[in-house]
């Protein structure tokens, strides 16, 4: 908790320094700098709920624009670009084409787990499950981190459950099933 | 007592100009001089085409040089910029006139100035003195050749007197003001051909020249020693770097005269590390620099830019520069060497580049 408190007076802190609002020449100073953005950019995206966005949409978010002086300064498409590419790298974003991209509010790891948890927790182990009943079922809720994502997050989590030996995932039809081991 | 710039003697009142004509006289008048707050009273005012005489000489019209024991008090029109009347408080009646003029403000008082007022206008209207100097520039297109000649001998005797003015006592008393720089020439015609002397290559240097030696290589090891002298003078105040066209101007301004050119200076410079000398030529985005080699660039930045540049203020580098009375161009070199240290960001905007300390490599 004192991490995450620290974490978001961090970024508070450097949305509101001038430089941090181009990226550095610096190697070591601009690795740190695109970071802390794929960091801040992942926050909005969770605190917004955003799951689809493309490059166009994100040059008018406000979070990259510094009204300090008169005039705003914004990041332009080809800074934002690199800050989504990092963050590509991390797998907290996919793209789906040069412009667009969707949102892993959650990594395909944890949601694994927290799929692998809720099935304990409500004795699934050993019975077969779709990817819808997982995400929208009448066994799940909101407080859960895979409700209502979409299937392509959900069949990449049960894939990492397969691989770890915790799950097989059927298909059939283009649609996909698992059974919990 | 300060005299009024108006005052003049009787010789100076009586020289009347060419075509002046004396145009009426008003008795019991006053004449006032602002800057002085001086008032005279009693005075007689004659109005001429050229002039406003202000005396207390009952007999003006056959004045003579002199009439000294009078006051004269004389206002040329041609000098008077504006004219303006003054009412009384309770009437319609002019009360005094003010004239500000070329030479201050004055003002005159007494007793139906309506008449005297007409009378100063319409000379100024009229501008006699102009007619006077046109007559007499056009008596000088027609004076002739002879007095053309004449003016030409004039002026070939005034620049005959002053020459022989300059040169008095002729070329032999010049030298005898020479001695000393006399003996010193004569000193290094005697010695210079015996090879290495220090005394006379220290006393050229100081007048800006140097023994053209044999081969150029040896000038240039001489110009490189003479250019690290001044570069060791100047890297204390310059921060350790100093730009090429520094050295070539500071150079240049000791010799005064025949004026080593920035190639033979650089030259000079990329004789340095041969020579042991702790200073090298490096080039920053095309400048070329003289550096030391003691030049420590955490050190530099502590002492200069680190004093003044900080996470919540941006400097530009025309900012930095002032305050470090250092040029702009030496000042971008060193930021630029701050920044691939690490130590300052850039910020880059419409308004401009401005420089902040580092926040974001200390997460």
């Amino acid at each position: 908790m004192q991490d995450a408190q620290d974490k978001l007076e961090l970024h508070q802190k450097l949305l509101k320094y001038p430089p941090f609002y181009t990226l550095q020449d610096h190697k070591e100073t601009r690795k740190k700098q695109i970071t802390q953005w794929s960091e801040i950019v992942h926050l909005y995206f969770q605190s917004h709920k955003i799951l689809e966005t493309s490059i166009s949409e994100m040059l008018n978010v406000p979070i990259f624009q510094d009204q300090s002086s008169g005039i705003i300064k914004k990041l332009d498409a080809s800074e934002i670009r690199e800050i989504l590419n990092q963050m590509a790298q991390l797998g907290s974003i996919e793209w789906k084409n040069d412009q667009n991209f969707s949102v892993n509010l959650v990594s395909p790891f944890e949601l694994a787990d927290a799929i692998y948890a809720w099935a304990k927790e409500k004795k699934l182990i050993g019975y077969t499950e779709t990817l819808k009943g997982i995400t929208e079922g009448s066994q799940t809720d909101q407080t859960k981190k895979f409700y209502n994502l979409p299937q392509e997050q959900i069949l990449k989590a049960c894939l990492i459950l397969e691989e770890t030996g915790r799950c097989q995932v059927y298909e059939f039809d283009g649609l996909y099933s698992i059974k919990l081991i | 007592m300060q005299q009024s710039l108006f005052f003049l003697s009787a010789e100076m009142t009586a020289m009347t100009q060419f075509n002046e004509k004396t145009l009426f006289i008003y008795q019991n008048m006053q004449f006032l001089d602002k800057k002085l707050k001086m008032k005279v009273p009693k005075l007689n005012l004659v109005i001429t085409t050229h002039r406003l005489i202000f005396t207390n000489n009952p007999n003006i019209e056959q004045l003579k040089t002199n009439d000294a024991q009078f006051v004269y008090l004389v206002v040329p029109l041609q000098h008077i910029k504006t004219v303006q009347t003054k009412t009384g408080f309770l009437s319609s009646q002019i009360d005094h006139i003010n004239f500000e003029t070329n030479l201050g403000d004055v003002s005159l008082y007494g007793d139906n100035l309506e008449g005297p007022l007409l009378q100063i206008k319409g000379s100024m209207e009229k501008k006699e003195w102009l007619k006077v100097q046109e007559q007499q520039q056009t008596q000088s297109v027609y004076r002739g050749l002879k007095s053309e000649l004449d003016k030409k001998e004039k002026q070939t005797q005034q620049t005959i007197e002053t020459v022989q003015s300059t040169f008095k006592g002729g070329f032999e008393e010049l030298f005898k003001n020479a001695s000393e720089l006399k003996e010193i020439s004569q000193y290094i015609k005697q010695n210079i051909k015996k090879g290495e002397n220090n005394e006379i290559d220290e006393i050229l240097s100081k007048i800006g020249q140097s023994r053209l030696d044999k081969t150029e290589d040896q000038f240039y090891e001489k110009l490189a020693e003479q250019v690290y002298k001044l570069c060791v003078e100047l890297f204390p105040k310059m921060g350790g770097i100093i730009s090429l066209l520094d050295v070539y101007y500071y150079f240049n301004k000791k010799r005064n005269q025949n004026l080593v050119s920035p190639e033979e200076i650089l030259k000079a410079g990329l004789q340095f590390q041969k020579l042991n000398y702790q200073a090298k030529i490096e080039r920053y985005d095309g400048i070329s620099v003289f550096e030391s080699t003691q030049y420590n660039i955490d050190k530099d930045y502590e002492n200069t830019l680190g004093k003044f540049i900080s996470y919540e203020v941006g400097l530009t580098a025309e900012q930095l520069a002032k305050k470090l009375g250092i040029s702009v161009m030496i000042c971008k070199i060193k930021l630029r060497n701050a920044i691939n240290q690490g130590k300052v960001c850039v910020d880059n905007r419409i308004e401009g580049t401005r420089y902040f300390q580092n926040l974001i490599i200390n997460i």
